[in-house]
């Protein structure tokens, strides 16, 4: 089975709520030695579009949306194990990521933060509808290089921006770099910006690799860069 | 139906009711919390549940039908799978949800993807802390074994010291030192080279491991070879790499199954000065080099190395010239022996024909020089007599013949002799014979010899109006005598050499060939007594020796003797 195949067969086994086949397909990926990027990117990140598309065109319910999610969550999880022994011991940057209040999507974030492990970085995934107050404290207390947000639609996105805000006005002992996501930014990149971040990715690729660019560069001349 | 939106049950592994939101437990009217779930079923129910566990999934998907045993029954719509555990293991967990509507679904599964989701970013976060907790112990165990090899380079350099502290034969020092030093690196070769006695070579001392080769001609390593050469210019150790080692291997061509050398010169001790004693090589068959570890651990073996080797050559020289002087007093010793005896044939033929002639010529033109020749003839054989006694003495082989005497007459056939040699112009010799009573245990004929001597001495240098006396102290085993006089005395510098064969206080009188104190000392030593003197320049000497007062204290003092001098006769 071609790699599409299994991408297409992975999709089948989700739709049908059925684990087993699907976590079959992901060993079979392993075993062939696909890496983690392959099978985020190649893999869960396109079934879970498909899977929102199919929801949006009322193919399959909530319950059965949720529970392809939930399949594909304790497909990472079963990943992790093997995961982090292979990734480089974290020397790098260190970021921390979550979703703002109210939204629960968190899988796409999450992705940034395992890939960037990969890269060496040190991640803090907090996970989804974190309050505002606590998120403001962690930053503060963890000091990271950046900090990462994403919002699945725009009825999130005032809940991004205060938590940007919050950082803004917090007199953090290091400013990170804020770095946002999801849909809405997707289709309006410029209200990264109207929010008061620093930048925005397509997914977890692109934000992997703008920000390994970003602190690869910064690391190289002098780690104060635009960070102020 | 109503007021029971759905139920929601956490297993464990075994079916053990973890927790509930309480709707089923309300329904049911019984508890479940901590029971087995299957206990609370019918029998039919509970086949198909004991399935669930077995495969951890509905055999024909949702919705099946739990019965209770209580009667109420509930439909399974779904289960949601949950993140394995760290180990891999997945923990089984059912969801029982009965009779969802549509509007009451989607609150519920909103509920339970939230909750997954924390137990994925929980699992998340448990591994990546695992991850960190091996990475932790791994860099323990790495700090572990660097402890356990410093500790091991510490022992290794104990030994290297030891091994030094251990030889005074150099060749010896210097194969134990290459071997520990092999051993400490764990090395596969290791060589000593030293710097020759004209300084322009470098030649192997010892040599350990794949370099040693017993029996073959030592290597030699020219010191203007350009990477030693430069190694004994820097004093540093270095690590030398192939090439390197290439250029050493035609002069040292054992060497060439190295890949990599340390390279240290064995630099001389402080405030010895001077070149590099030599050169001290470790290598290894493979290229893998040596840390800055090793070449300091070889830096801080180089010196109690060169500290050892400059020492084994200092007791080898030392010994060397004692044994030159040993060899030379034991010739001297013997042609002492030889001339003194030789001369005696020579001398009565002098004397004969000297007795001869007087009888002859009765001219006394003549009378005079045959005078002179038999006075100095008669003196000659006093020397030659004193020499072939110190030589005796020095031989060992001084024979006594001890008996137990009482000092009375002895001190008076003294004092009688003294008195022979005319008292005018000499000092006076106090001496009581009457009021000494004691013995002594001893060849009496040696023992006049040694106050013949003393008192002789004390006369020839006390002032006419000086005092002479003997004094006799005894105890239970020891007699003691004394000389005093009451002349110059002597210069504390010259006390120490007084008893020394042919050493005199005043180079200028010769009165005699200065073996007369040297014979006293080798006679009373002979008894296992002891002599010595104290002295006061401008006031007097006093000499005191000590002999054995009964058999038995002989017997004591000539079994230490025995001990040491079995030679000793009697």
């Amino acid at each position: 089975m071609s790699e599409r195949e299994l991408h297409h067969e992975y999709l089948a086994a989700v739709r049908a709520g059925d684990r087993r086949r699907a976590f079959q397909v992901v060993d079979a990926l392993v075993q062939r030695g696909c890496t983690l990027q392959t099978l985020y990117l190649q893999v869960f990140q396109p079934t879970l579009r498909d899977i929102g598309q199919l929801w949006e065109r009322d193919e399959l319910t909530v319950a059965q949306e949720h529970l392809a999610t939930a399949i594909t969550q304790t497909a990472m999880a079963r990943l992790y194990a093997r995961f982090f022994d292979a990734c480089p011991a974290p020397s790098g940057p260190r970021l921390v990521a979550a979703c703002p209040e109210g939204e629960r999507h968190e899988i796409g974030l999450r992705m940034v933060c395992d890939l960037l492990e990969c890269e060496g970085w040190d991640t803090d995934f907090v996970g989804a509808s974190v309050p505002l107050e606590s998120f403001v404290a962690l930053v503060r207390e963890r000091r990271p290089e950046a900090v990462a947000l994403s919002a699945s639609i725009s009825p999130h996105v005032p809940a991004l921006a205060a938590t940007v805000a919050a950082l803004r006005e917090a007199h953090l002992p290091r400013m990170p770099l804020i770095l946002v996501g999801g849909r809405p930014f997707l289709d309006d990149p410029a209200l990264a910006a109207a929010v008061g971040a620093d930048a925005t990715a397509r997914d977890a690729e692109e934000a992997a690799r703008l920000l390994a660019e970003r602190f690869d560069r910064a690391t190289s001349c002098d780690p104060g860069e635009d960070r102020g | 139906m109503s007021g029971f939106p759905g139920a929601v049950l956490a297993l464990s592994a075994d079916g053990t009711v973890l927790a509930s939101n309480g709707h089923l437990e309300a329904r049911l009217g019984t508890s479940l919390t901590g029971r087995p779930l299957a206990e609370a079923l019918d029998a039919p129910s509970r086949v198909r549940y004991q399935r669930f566990l077995e495969r951890g999934d509905a055999e024909d998907g949702a919705p099946w039908e739990l019965v209770f045993d209580t009667g109420g029954h509930v439909d399974l719509l779904t289960f949601h799978p949950v993140a394995p555990r760290p180990d891999g293991a997945e923990l089984p967990r059912l969801w029982l949800v009965e009779h969802p509507r549509d509007d009451q679904a989607e609150p519920l599964n909103a509920e339970l993807t939230a909750l997954n989701s924390e137990l994925v970013n929980a699992q998340r976060a448990l591994g990546k802390e695992r991850t960190r907790l091996a990475r932790a112990v791994a860099a323990a165990e790495e700090a572990r074994a660097r402890a356990e090899a410093a500790t091991r380079r510490l022992e290794a350099l104990q030994e290297v010291l030891a091994a030094g502290l251990r030889h005074l034969d150099t060749e010896a020092l210097l194969q134990d030192v290459v071997g520990q030093t092999m051993a400490a690196f764990s090395a596969d070769g290791a060589v000593l080279f030293m710097r020759s006695d004209d300084g322009q070579a470098l030649v192997e001392g010892a040599a350990a491991g794949v370099i040693a080769s017993p029996g073959a001609a030592p290597m030699e390593i020219p010191v203007g070879h350009p990477v030693v050469g430069r190694l004994l210019e820097q004093g540093e150790p270095q690590l030398i790499d192939d090439a390197d080692v290439a250029r050493i291997v035609p002069d040292a061509p054992r060497l060439s199954p190295l890949r990599s050398l340390m390279v240290a010169p064995l630099l001389p001790p402080p405030g010895r000065g001077g070149d590099a004693m030599g050169v001290l090589m470790v290598g290894a068959c493979s290229a893998e080099g040596s840390s800055e570890g090793d070449l300091d651990l070889l830096r801080a073996m180089t010196e109690p190395i060169a500290l050892a080797v400059d020492r084994a050559r200092l007791f080898f020289d030392e010994r060397a010239a004692r044994e030159r002087a040993d060899r030379a007093l034991a010739l001297r010793d013997e042609v002492l022996g030889i001339v003194s005896h030789d001369l005696r044939n020579p001398l009565s033929a002098i004397f004969m024909s000297a007795r001869a002639l007087s009888r002859r010529l009765s001219d006394e033109h003549a009378r005079k020089p045959i005078a002179l020749i038999r006075r100095e003839a008669d003196r000659m054989n006093r020397l030659i007599a004193d020499l072939l006694e110190v030589s005796r003495l020095e031989t060992k082989h001084l024979f006594l013949e001890p008996a137990l005497h009482p000092i009375g007459p002895l001190l008076t056939e003294l004092c009688e002799r003294y008195a022979a040699q005319g008292a005018e112009g000499v000092a006076r010799l106090e001496c009581d014979p009457d009021r000494v009573e004691t013995t002594i245990y001893a060849d009496r004929e040696r023992v006049m010899q040694v106050l013949d001597n003393l008192v002789g001495n004390a006369r020839k240098f006390t002032p006419p109006e000086g005092v002479i006396a003997l004094e006799i102290e005894a105890d239970e085993d020891l007699v003691t005598f004394s000389v005093h006089d009451t002349g110059p005395g002597i210069p504390e510098a010259d006390l120490p050499h007084l008893f020394d064969r042919f050493w005199q206080a005043r180079k200028t009188q010769r009165g005699g060939a200065g073996l007369g104190l040297a014979i006293a000392k080798g006679i009373v030593e002979a008894h296992g007594g002891a002599i010595s003197v104290a002295s006061v320049e401008g006031r007097g000497s006093c000499f005191r020796f000590t002999l054995p007062r009964t058999a038995a204290a002989y017997d004591a003092g000539a079994g230490g003797r025995a001990g040491s001098d079995p030679q000793v006769q009697r």
